[in-house]
């Protein structure tokens, strides 16, 4: 019997197995809902609140003069600082994310024409776009990869870099296609990437492009052309967006739209919000948003409160309006009403319970990692209501990733870049974001200069400080700031200095004693902590513009130059 | 179609059933020889060999060999010296022999007893008790699929007995084995010394790439886990190192072979042998860590923080609190609320904090406890043998509020019955059912229990200021909400059928079938914490809390038919041996993730009301052998065997599954030569020789198809994760076998009447094919390296035993040493740039890269003449942090191109493999007392711990301030004057700088000369003292025979680092943050009724 059932059991397919848990690649790619499948995993690579899991969450321009964080958010700070090293592997050097789109592309055209199918390839264009944006922010020249290599492609893997140009034309062809594939708004599910948000990112890639071309134009950094093909596509690429009519800004109160832009759970009725990214601790998300968790290891710089107009449209250095910075409760008084809306001040809700109690703003924690360095703790992004599933603060606050006002500003600046600026520019963008919050418009005729214009190297018509001064006040700390002053080569701005927190008053003195500060009595968080001359930033401008290729792909791949002063 | 040409010849038939009759001609050629050859009387197996007894003079000699309990032996060799005489016990232990004269000597063997010589003389009935044995020449020795005498052995194999694991108190089988057995090398896994933890095993160092290199384990000739049978079932260990030992299992058995035999029913004159035995242990840990006291620790915490130009954490105000809390405890306020009443002004974990905790006081136990007890039946008939046995284990752990245990229940049974005169029938029956209790932390599991311990500052409240509620950073109320119960069942149901139709031929017909089922639930569950403002806040959201069931299964039958023939023919003697195996294991699982629970007393999935997920895992793999073996000596003289295996695997791809693994060995003994010149000093002297070919069939299965897998996206849309696909990785195609080529040398000695012996085997092993990660390319692929065979290693090694044995009246003793070492390096690898970031041509395994340092820099004057180390920190150096050497004198300190040829300043400074590894026991009897100690150790081993790079228990002081931690050894640190401790210029350790990141990676963070610990170390692993009452007494109330001890485990240890024990410098989290080992002190008992 035994025997048999040795018989029994010797099939000849007996050692012929397969997956029962996974689906192999022949038996995928059959309907767009497989598309589908495939291009939800691609939305991974959107930017999301930062984790820490220490209980801190830095500011996302944390490490560049407009905000800094102590112990917590290195990476920006270490890039400013000159202090980044060679590494052997990784180093950002990852591609990943750009196989994942190729392997995508390749495969879709097995899928029956019809459906989403074309809006699909369009999504997946997008995040090529994306991810190969990422990569020349940090390497500038890349290798342009259109298909899933194979170990034994020698000709692509051991390629050489192609110019930045090309990199960023391979990227605008991929977009030009995704907007004339990708379905509008309307026509696809919530938080999807659909047309306009191909045409803004458009208007970022070809804005950055465009000023970086321009700036670098002396330098080792520079592109093949002055930057003008590129920001003229900037422009039209935000114009689209401005035409199309489907986005605008959102309104209300002047003393707290702003603020309440970025304190909200849900964006999807904001007319303002292209893209946001959500959270739900429901679906165990954890380590999101945790700015309210107070304090948070990070605040706004001397810098950043010195940037804001008075509300008389004049700068801190003119307008009689303004009270000094001994006191916060001076600094905020008669300001852009975006910087009180920006920076925590006494009387602020730090916290609203279930009961409806309010815990109220006194000072802020000074001293420490995890506590604020400067003085001047963001408002900005914070949600103090306890929310009643979780007893606590809302982990759920939405994350921003693009915004109709970035398109008014994107736009204002390539007309600005170009000198085609005009008034009627002005009052299609920078305008509609000043009369939100109740600030006099910019006359183009009439810019008032300032003494104290940032000095970036090179002459600025007034007309660009102004635009650069706005898009602080509109996008700060959402993450634009590296990038900017990256493009606009602005290592003037920062080399040799160093970022100052709040007048160190005698009320926090009592509060905190002890604090390092500087001559003039501000606190100076940062005062042995930088590499630089004078204690300051060590940012190399031969240098640091661009990451370090890792030497192991150095080696791998002798076609591969290392970038400029490494 | 695909099949392979091997296929044919070794499976034209595709099924066992020829290979079953295939012996049957053969055997039955022989049988037709063999004029002697009788039927089936019981006689027959009695007397081995009738040729020469009728020239015997007719003294008849009988008697009964009993083992150490008195119990019969069935089947024990009776020999007479020098002659090839010889017979063996039935079923009740009793013999009877006739020998040629008085001045015949006799020998009596049995399978892990020392063998014992009596000289005849006038007697006519002789009684032996045989003593257990660790190591004899005569043993008998389990091999795969049958048994062979030791005298024997061609292979390098060796071989314990329950006697060298009994009474230790240990949870398994694989803790009692470490340092036992030269090249087993057991070393503690990351799991540490948790309770019910597993350990990791490899024999010879061999190496593997990208599969396993665990050896392959068999308990009763059923694949097991090691750790699931019972230690006292446990009747012979035998571990087959060498390719010609192992070659019988071919694809399973590349990285060695272990053989566990369980006990089996022996007679007691009819009656049931009750064996219960018991041992009561306290334990506790080996080592843990120690901080230092809270003052020291705050001026340390200061120190770093100055360094950074940061702050102090501890001002004057809160050193003064501090110090008046170290006076005259609760005197000043250890910790204050924010002004915003909601959290407390304690800094990172503490930091800054006035409290003065003794934390490894509260969160250990002083002694923990562990038991075991077990009973077992056994005994045998005529027709039939029995073992029943039950056993239990339980063990408490080591923290106090950790309530973590593990108990395992065992029960085995073993019953053969004689069905007809040819055939026996046998079934096993083995059930093991374990189960784990443990503090889980529901984000990062257990591992990060350790973790956030290494964490805690002396100056942390223990407790919330005027409360009895633990603070939230101690973790208590989160270990008692959060748990890990795991539980293992597994059953085993092996029928066994034996066939002797024909004296010498064996027929096995053994079916397995091992069905598992575990199940993990892991829950969290609310806990509340104090705010300042007097209000209980939630320490894990309730819409957070979860259950999270785990359900795994797994089946796996292996039908096993395999055929012996023994035949001796005057001083020829033969077997041959042929079988076939197939397994089919079948892997399922569950898992179900659910949030929220409405009610933390009744979590369950239906309870929770938050999302729910589910997923499964399937798979299954199967592989289907041939197998043979023939063995050959004369005289026991000059010895060969050969071995073949052919091996089909589902794990690779149709048309690279099929493997043929042959193997020889041969072997000669001198010492039976007649014109061999030192009888009267060298008692037995082999040499052994043996070459063969194995596989490894450990790669995960179906790396050739390319999967998609299936995943939730992170990404929310519309509030709701989406399903998505998960971009394969490129296809590993064409992977077959790895392939492990092993030369073995070896010699056998004894000398002075085998009161010593020695064992030696030098060897070269050649694992080719080596299923790893492709040659290094450039990233721009955008995935892993397709998996390949590809690349060699050479792995070159010797192990060592000698024992010494003798009797001084009544005084016996023992002491035994092993020793071992290996060495493997990489002949050949696809990596033509020779680039350090994956295997190279000329690699010794195990090297560390790192720099040659040349100690502190003490002043700025000194930087500014040192040659750049730029390359490996961009930012400012200052006095106190590490000087590396410009060995290649460019001027800077960098690593070249990375690669071999180019390395830079990088040189090889150590390897961490452990090296010279040793054991040696000692043991002494006298009238009933006994006494054993047991010692084990490494000789060499580099440690470099500083690759996990945050929180690094090494580092100390030079962590975030989030993961700093101060132990006495961290205080040598490099300080200037303006410090409270006082200057300290030649430090140890370089300037701390009080940041997670960035600075300290200038002296941590990279391998160096200096901070390479030594990792070896020497452990009395086991000490034990016995005391057998004696018989007259026991007796007296129905016992046989009682032996009460005490057993001492890991009791001491010498080592090198002060900072953790090199056995622990793993662990889930890295670096020595893991459950410490234990050391326990234990009281047993062993009754026999």
């Amino acid at each position: 019997m035994a025997i048999l059932m040795l018989i029994a059991s010797c099939k000849k397919d007996f050692l012929d197995l397969t997956p029962a848990d996974q689906i192999s690649d022949p038996e995928f790619w059959k309907s767009t809902q497989d598309m589908e499948l495939y291009v939800n995993g691609l939305y991974s690579v959107l930017p999301g609140w930062l984790l820490s899991g220490s209980g801190g969450n830095p500011l996302l321009d944390a490490g560049t003069e407009m905000a800094i964080s102590v112990g917590l958010w290195l990476p920006t700070k270490n890039r400013l600082d000159g202090t980044i090293n060679v590494s052997s592997s990784g180093g950002g050097w990852d591609w990943t994310n750009v196989r994942n789109v190729n392997y995508f592309l390749e495969n879709a055209t097995r899928v029956p024409d019809g459906g989403l199918k074309e809006h699909y390839i369009g999504e997946a264009l997008f995040f090529r776009a994306w991810n190969y944006f990422t990569l020349l922010k940090q390497f500038g020249d890349l290798p342009i990869i259109t298909k899933t290599l194979a170990a034994d492609d020698k000709d692509a893997l051991y390629a050489s870099r192609s110019s930045r140009t090309e990199v960023v034309n391979f990227i605008i062809s991929d977009l030009d296609m995704a907007v004339s594939k990708l379905k509008k708004k309307n026509e696809v599910a919530a938080q999807r990437v659909s047309r306009d948000i191909a045409s803004l990112f458009l208007s970022r890639v070809c804005l950055y492009e465009g000023t970086w071309e321009k700036y670098h134009q002396n330098d080792a950094f520079k592109g093949t052309t002055d930057g003008t093909v590129f920001l003229t596509k900037a422009a039209q690429a935000a114009k689209a967006v401005i035409d199309g009519a489907i986005y605008s800004l959102a309104t209300g109160n002047p003393n707290q739209v702003y603020y309440e832009l970025f304190n909200q759970i849900n964006l999807s009725s904001n007319p303002e919000i292209l893209l946001w990214r959500s959270y739900s601790n429901a679906q165990g998300d954890q380590f999101t948003n945790q700015l309210w968790n107070w304090p948070h290891g990070s605040g706004y710089t001397q810098d950043m409160v010195r940037t804001y107009l008075c509300k008389d449209g004049l700068p801190i250095s003119l307008s009689p309006l303004y009270m000094g910075e001994n006191d916060i409760r001076d600094v905020i008084k008669n300001r852009d009403p975006r910087l009180v809306q920006s920076i925590m001040n006494p009387g602020d809700p730090v916290l609203i319970n279930l009961k409806n109690d309010t815990t109220k703003y006194t000072l802020p924690i000074l001293g420490g990692a995890q506590n604020d360095p400067t003085g001047y703790e963001s408002q900005k992004f914070r949600r103090p209501q306890i929310d009643p599933a979780t007893g606590n603060q809302s982990g759920e606050l939405a994350y921003i990733i693009f915004r109709y006002a970035e398109a008014l500003l994107n736009y204002a600046e390539a007309r600005a870049e170009l000198g085609q600026l005009t008034q009627g520019d002005l009052d299609l963008t920078i305008n509609k974001l000043r009369s939100r919050v109740g600030m006099p418009p910019m006359t183009l005729a009439s810019i008032t200069t300032d003494p104290n214009w940032p000095d970036y190297g090179y002459s600025l018509p007034n007309y660009l400080q102004e635009i650069r001064r706005e898009r602080v006040a509109e996008l700060l700390t959402e993450g634009f700031r590296l990038d900017d002053l990256m493009r606009w080569a602005a290592h003037k701005l920062f080399v040799g200095k160093r970022p100052k927190g709040a007048y160190y008053s005698a009320e926090l003195k009592a509060a905190f004693p002890n604090l390092i500060v500087d001559a003039n009595n501000f606190l100076d968080p940062y005062k042995t902590a930088l590499n630089g001359p004078n204690g300051g930033w060590g940012f190399n401008p031969a240098k640091n513009y661009l990451m370090p290729i890792p030497t192991n792909e150095l080696t791998l791949n002798t076609s591969l130059k290392q970038n400029p002063g490494w | 179609m695909k099949l392979k040409l091997l296929h044919h010849i070794w499976f034209i038939p595709k099924c066992a059933v020829y290979v079953f009759v295939l012996p049957c001609f053969f055997c039955s050629a022989l049988w037709a020889n063999d004029k002697h050859s009788t039927t089936n009387s019981k006689k027959d197996l009695v007397f081995i060999n009738e040729y020469d007894i009728r020239n015997f003079e007719d003294i008849v000699i009988t008697g009964i060999i009993t083992d150490e309990n008195g119990i019969g032996l069935p089947a024990a060799n009776v020999m007479e010296k020098g002659t090839t005489n010889g017979t063996v016990s039935d079923n009740d232990g009793k013999y009877s022999i006739r020998v040629k004269d008085q001045n015949s000597i006799l020998i009596f063997s049995y399978l892990g007893y020392l063998s014992h010589e009596v000289n005849v003389g006038s007697l006519s009935n002789i009684d032996v008790r045989m003593e257990l044995s660790s190591e004899s020449l005569e043993d008998i020795v389990i091999v795969g699929y049958g048994s062979q005498k030791k005298i024997n052995l061609t292979g390098a194999i060796s071989s314990i007995s329950s006697k060298d694991i009994a009474s230790r108190p240990v949870s398994s089988a694989q803790q009692s084995l470490q340092g036992l057995i030269p090249n087993l090398n057991i070393s503690v896994s990351n799991a540490g010394g948790e309770p019910g933890a597993a350990l990791d095993m490899s024999i010879r160092g061999l190496q593997s790439f990208g599969g396993s290199n665990a050896p392959f384990v068999l308990v009763d000739n059923i694949v097991m886990d090691i750790n699931s049978i019972n230690p006292n079932d446990i009747e012979t260990i035998t571990v087959l190192k060498d390719a010609a030992s192992s070659a019988i299992y071919g694809a399973r058995a590349a990285y060695g072979v272990i053989l566990i035999t369980t006990k089996t029913g022996k007679s007691n004159k009819g009656r049931a042998n009750v064996n219960y035995s018991t041992n009561i242990a306290l334990s506790k840990p080996v080592q843990v860590p120690k901080l230092v006291d809270a003052m020291t620790f705050a001026h340390v915490a200061n120190d770093a923080a100055k360094n950074v130009g940061g702050s102090p954490w501890y001002s004057a105000e809160v050193l003064d609190r501090l110090a008046k809390n170290i006076a005259n405890p609760g005197s000043a306020p250890e910790m204050f609320g924010q002004p915003n009443g909601l959290t407390w002004n304690i800094g990172s974990m503490g930091l800054g904090a006035a409290a003065n905790t003794d934390w490894y006081d509260i969160l250990y136990k002083d002694f923990s406890s562990r038991q075991k007890h077990d009973l077992s039946i056994a005994g045998s008939t005529e027709k039939m043998d029995y073992y029943l046995s039950a056993g239990w284990y339980g063990e408490q752990g080591l923290l106090r509020y950790g309530n973590e245990s593990f108990n395992r229940y065992n029960f085995d049974g073993k019953i053969n019955a004689q069905a007809t005169s040819w055939a026996k029938i046998g079934l096993l029956f083995k059930y093991n059912y374990g189960a784990q209790e443990f503090p889980w932390q529901q984000e990062l599991g257990r591992g990060r229990i350790y973790d956030m311990m290494s964490k805690l500052k002396p100056t942390m409240p223990a407790k919330y200021p005027g409360s009895e509620i633990w603070t939230q950073e101690s973790r208590i109320e989160e270990w008692r909400t959060q748990r890990d119960n795991t539980t293992n069942t597994q059953m085993v149901l092996a029928p066994r059928i034996v066939l002797e139709p024909i004296k010498g031929w064996v027929t096995n017909l053994e079916f397995n079938y091992t069905t598992s089922n575990n199940r993990q639930v892991l829950s969290a569950k609310q806990y509340f914490w104090l705010q300042p403002n007097g209000e209980l806040a939630a320490g894990l959201a309730k819409i957070s809390t979860s259950y999270r069931p785990r359900l795994y299964t797994d089946t796996y039958l292996s039908p096993n038919l395999y055929s012996t023939y023994t035949r001796s023919i005057r001083k020829h003697n033969f077997s041959a041996l042929v079988g076939y195996q197939q397994e089919k294991y079948d892997y399922f699982a569950v898992n179900a993730d659910a949030l929220y629970l409405l009610s933390d007393n009744v979590p369950s999935i239906n309870t929770a009301v938050g999302t729910k997920t589910v997923s499964d895992g399937q798979g299954y793999w199967a592989t289907q052998s041939g197998f043979g073996r023939l063995n050959y000596n004369f005289d026991e003289k000059y010895l060969v065997e050969a071995n073949f295996r052919a091996d089909g695997s589902s794990r690779f791809e149709p048309g690279k599954q099929w493997g043929f693994f042959p193997s020889v060995s041969a072997g000669w003994v001198p010492s039976k030569e007649k014109f061999f010149p030192l009888k009267n000093v060298i008692n037995f002297f082999k040499l052994r020789a043996s070459f063969g070919e194995l596989g490894n069939q450990n790669v995960a299965n179906y790396l050739y198809i390319p999967t998609l897998g299936i995943g939730q996206s992170s990404f929310l849309f519309s509030g709701q994760r989406l399903w998505t696909v998960t971009p394969p990785n490129i296809s590993s195609v064409n992977l077959s076998w790895e392939k492990v080529k092993t030369l073995d040398f070896g010699t056998d000695l004894a000398f002075l009447d085998n009161k010593l012996s020695t064992s030696f085997d030098w060897y070269e092993s050649r694992t080719s094919n080596l299923v790893g990660p492709g040659p290094a390319v450039p990233a721009v692929l955008g995935t892993s390296v397709p998996r390949e065979n590809s690349g060699e290693i050479r792995t070159r090694g010797f192990e060592l035993e000698i024992s010494w044995r003798n009797n001084i009246g009544d005084f016996k003793y023992q002491i035994g040493a092993n020793l071992a070492n290996n060495k493997s390096v990489v002949m050949s690898y696809n990596n033509p740039t020779r680039i350090l970031s994956t295997y190279y041509e000329g690699q010794t395994l195990g090297e560390i890269w790192g720099y040659k340092t040349d100690g502190l820099f003490q002043t700025s004057g000194e930087l500014a003449n040192w040659p750049s180390q730029s390359f490996l920190w961009a930012g400012k150096w200052n006095a106190g942090d590490l000087k590396y050497l410009d060995l290649d004198k460019s001027g800077a300190v960098n690593n070249g191109k990375n690669t071999a040829d180019d390395h830079g300043d990088m040189v090889v400074v150590g390897n961490q493999l452990p090296q010279y590894l040793y054991g040696f026991n000692a043991s002494a009897s006298w009238k009933g007392l006994d006494f054993s100690v047991f010692f084990q150790g490494v000789g060499k081993q580099d440690l470099y711990i500083s690759e996990i790079f945050n929180g690094n228990i090494f580092r100390g002081p030079a962590n975030g301030p989030f993961h700093m931690m101060v132990y006495p050894e961290h205080l040598d640190y490099w300080r200037d004057a303006s410090s409270p401790l006082g200057a300290n210029p030649n430090a140890y350790y370089a300037k701390p700088y009080s940041v997670f990141d960035g600075d300290n990676s200038k002296a941590h963070g990279r391998p160096t000369d200096r901070y390479l610990q030594n990792g070896a170390y020497l452990r009395l692993k086991n000490l034990r003292v016995g005391y057998t009452i004696p018989e007259k007494l026991t007796n007296k109330v129905l016992i046989r025979n009682a032996n009460i001890y005490f057993s001492g485990e890991n009791l001491f240890i010498k080592k090198n680092m002060d900072l953790l024990d090199p056995e622990q410098t793993g662990g889930r989290n890295g670096d020595g943050r893991t459950y410490p080992l234990s050391k326990a002190f234990s009281l047993g008992l062993n009754v026999n009724f």
